[in-house]
């Protein structure tokens, strides 16, 4: 059933772009909503929480490594729920997919094309993610490692240039209003770690199921590592106010056009 | 029993027939009966036909096959004291004169001077075959296996009273002399190409790798070509899956002809629809060995100096031998260089037309406005403007391939002054679009393969679509397909895209940048696999060590 074969390496960059691109495409918007300067911290808490959910979903996952959620669900619930569980699964990849794409979208229409129909730009990208789910796993994991350091170089660039115009100052004050709305702006990123699921789909293809647990902590600790670098960027060049509207960089529209592939992939996969 | 009756009635249809006459049966002027059976039919008949013991019928049978082609000679001849009927058979012009000449000294006169006097009719055949001294000497029983030798340059010699037919090798058609490619030239290399000789293309490829363990298959394809097509690897290097894979997907091969190389390369194509080659081709020697050095296999093709090799990967078509041979600091930089011209010959002239339509902030306000001012008055949308120049400039590029070579020139100038220079001045045209176009041809002539460079070209056109279509965004999902493709693609198993996807570490010393050579201790991951192990580790040249130098009291001498 899984011939096809990803390396731990390869989950290791699709969760890492995955979450990367997600995350830093519109978290500093949100997060920075409510804790305002602090949402570095916020980003730098939510990356333990995250990291606990990426574990149990992980080690699940790891513990039946030839089979994926559908089949041992049954295996764990019995019949009939256990078919009723991954529909669940099935409405979340899709709701995952779908606010990924939507999100998308919204930024490529608000920062590129203004007049272009939505529909053209989300359809474009829903033609590339059906035609690699298409492909297979395997060339999904060969994609990723082309990606890889383009992604990197990018997300790289965005860090390094507006560093220039960095005033540090505007991080203060620290914890003005103490630790409540840094505690509520953590709460989006935590949930978004809901894509984590495509894990239990993903880890019967890995050539070493022992070793997918390993990359996706990797995977979310890099890319937490990148939110916080990042927040902290944004909020020293442009000040926490202005972090309400999604930034419209050349880096979005590469980072995006991934992190609904996994995704899709699971959701074909049923 | 069956080819006795099959003989029989051969001669019967020798015999005159007076019913078929009667049925108005038609002579040509050869005087030979005329044939309505179709080409398989006649290649079905010819296969099942065994020579018989009666020269006149074999030789009557062979021209009837022939139609008396006038190629073909016949020498007829007495041999031997007994004055055996005997016949030389061979076509004209693919033979070696002397050597022809030679063999028919041996049957008509030195049969007689040897003094094998009591020699029997039956044992002449024999005795001539012991006595003969030519480079290969093989034997023919039926009809086909003749015909075989013969068309292959081999002179066949039959004599009365035995079913069989002796094939000496007297090989010796004219063939182009050893050349440097015109399409593939280096700065630093061998000068040699191959040529549309097999043996001679073969033997270049011996003269490199001298290792018996290069070996060298053959099979004829075309059931009317019968072209020799073979193939050559290193045994015990060329991964054995790979190798069944070539087997079985040219006996697959049913076809009537293989005029050239293109042809098997389409039979063997692992993604038919796709713009990129999975297999690679080229006339140079030095290639082809080197890759059957990494565990490929090259596939040879009578009659056409391109060898193909396989399997392919898509960094392979952008890497030239000038990457090896000059020192490495310059072939990493040469390599990077064409990299990114392969990069800018797809995507250019499409990046153009959307940061124009689609995102004119993307470009600083100066050269916004230098753009803008030349533009004024030209009447056509960039993406018209962009597309009427790489046109031209296609067709101009199709042009100088098929005119004869004084005249090149002459359609160069035509196209770079009177088209590049008359359409600005006429305003039909902007200075910027002819700058991307100019710069754009520039680049796609960097790519060391044609059949890179061919794709790079499709592609362009679709990116100038797409980027007039729908700006960045049509770039980028143009980038994506183009990249999904890629890493789709197989060759004969091996991933295309390898070592950047699947990322190999350790392969990226000869991708990218090129290592130099005494770092390159292991052969290409996935190809040699076998035997990674290319050379001794770290053979880099260092001056002697302190500890190592000479002894007290010879330093300074």
């Amino acid at each position: 059933m899984f011939t096809e074969k990803i390396a731990p390496r390869q989950l290791f960059i699709l969760f890492f772009i995955m979450r990367t691109s997600i995350v830093i495409s519109f978290l500093p918007v949100l997060t920075s909503a409510a804790a305002n300067e602090d949402a570095w911290i916020a980003a730098m808490i939510a990356f333990f929480p995250s990291a606990a959910i990426v574990y149990i979903i992980g080690r699940l996952a790891v513990a039946f490594p030839e089979k994926s959620i559908v089949q041992y669900s049954q295996d764990l619930l019995g019949g009939f729920w256990g078919r009723l569980l991954p529909l669940f699964y099935l409405g979340l990849f899709l709701f995952i997919a779908g606010t990924d794409l939507r999100v998308y979208g919204e930024v490529i229409k608000v920062g590129f094309l203004p007049e272009t129909p939505l529909p053209v730009i989300m359809g474009s990208i829903v033609l590339a993610a059906a035609m690699v789910v298409n492909a297979g796993v395997e060339p999904m994991g060969r994609a990723a490692d082309v990606i890889f350091p383009i992604f990197l170089l990018m997300i790289l660039g965005t860090i390094l240039f507006p560093l220039i115009h960095a005033d540090f100052s505007n991080l203060q004050p620290v914890l003005a209003e103490g630790w409540s709305p840094v505690m509520i702006a953590s709460i989006t990123p935590i949930s978004i770690t809901a894509q984590y699921a495509s894990l239990t789909m993903l880890v019967p293809s890995v050539t070493e199921p022992k070793k997918a647990l390993e990359a996706a902590l990797l995977s979310i600790l890099l890319s937490s590592i990148v939110l916080v670098v990042v927040t902290v960027v944004v909020i020293s060049v442009i000040g926490a106010w202005a972090d309400r509207v999604p930034l419209p960089t050349v880096i979005d529209v590469l980072q995006f056009f991934y992190s609904r592939i996994p995704v899709l992939q699971d959701y074909f996969n049923w | 029993m069956k080819p006795l009756s099959i003989i029989l009635n051969k001669l019967l249809s020798l015999l005159p027939r007076k019913s078929k006459k009667n049925n108005g049966e038609k002579k040509d002027k050869k005087g030979l009966a005329v044939d309505y059976r179709d080409i398989s039919q006649r290649e079905a008949d010819f296969k099942k036909t065994p020579l018989g013991a009666s020269l006149e019928n074999n030789i009557r049978i062979l021209e009837e096959l022939t139609g008396g082609s006038f190629d073909l000679n016949i020498k007829r001849s007495l041999s031997g004291p007994k004055e055996v009927d005997s016949a030389v058979v061979y076509f004209d012009g693919m033979v070696e004169k002397v050597a022809v000449e030679e063999l028919l000294r041996i049957v008509k006169i030195d049969t007689f001077k040897t003094g094998i006097g009591g020699v029997k009719k039956n044992e002449i055949y024999e005795t001539v075959k012991r006595r003969l001294i030519t480079k290969d000497l093989k034997e023919a029983e039926d009809l086909e296996s003749l015909y075989e030798g013969i068309s292959l340059g081999d002179t066949a010699l039959l004599f009365d009273g035995t079913a069989k037919a002796i094939l000496c090798e007297t090989k010796g058609w004219d063939y182009r002399s050893i050349m440097e490619p015109e399409a593939e030239t280096t700065i630093r290399g061998p000068r040699e190409g191959f040529i549309e000789n097999i043996r001679v293309n073969t033997s270049l490829i011996r003269r490199r790798i001298r290792s018996p363990n290069l070996w060298i298959e053959s099979i004829n394809i075309g059931s009317l070509s019968k072209t020799e097509v073979a193939y050559a690897y290193i045994k015990g290097l060329a991964g054995e899956e790979i190798l069944e894979e070539v087997r079985s997907r040219l006996e697959r091969i049913d076809i009537d002809s293989v005029l050239e190389s293109g042809v098997i390369e389409e039979f063997i194509h692992d993604a038919p629809y796709s713009l990129f080659p999975t297999i690679f081709r080229t006339e140079r020697p030095d290639i082809i060995a080197s890759g059957i050095l990494e565990g490929r296999v090259a596939i040879f093709t009578s009659g056409t100096p391109i060898v193909l090799m396989v399997p392919a990967d898509f960094a392979m078509f952008l890497h030239a031998p000038d990457d090896y041979n000059e020192l490495f600091p310059i072939g990493t930089f040469i390599r990077i260089l064409r990299l990114a011209a392969f990069l800018f010959s797809i995507f250019l002239p499409g990046l153009y037309v959307s940061v124009i339509n689609f995102h004119p902030e993307l470009i600083p306000t100066s050269l916004l406005l230098t753009i803008q001012t030349t533009r004024e008055g030209v009447p056509f949308p960039v993406l018209g403007e962009i597309l009427l120049m790489e046109l031209a400039f296609e067709f101009l590029r199709e042009a100088g391939l098929r005119l004869p070579k004084a005249i090149g020139p002459a359609i160069s100038i035509v196209g770079a002054l009177i088209l590049g220079e008359a359409a600005i001045r006429a305003g039909i045209v902007s200075p910027g679009v002819v700058i991307i176009v100019a710069f754009t041809a520039i680049a796609s002539f960097t790519a060391p393969t044609f059949s890179i460079a061919i794709s790079a070209r499709i592609l362009r056109f679709f990116m100038i679509i797409l980027g007039g279509a729908f700006g960045l965004l049509g770039i980028q999902l143009g980038f994506l397909l183009m990249l999904i493709n890629l890493v789709s693609l197989r060759s004969f198993g091996y991933p295309y895209m390898a070592p950047y996807g699947p990322f190999i570490l350790q392969d990226m010393k000869d991708n990218i940048i090129r290592a130099p050579w005494w770092l390159q201790g292991l052969r290409p991951k996935l190809l040699g696999f076998r035997e990674p192990r290319r050379q001794r580790p770290s053979q880099q040249a260092r001056p002697r060590k302190s500890s190592q130098s000479p002894k007290k009291g010879t330093e300074g001498r």
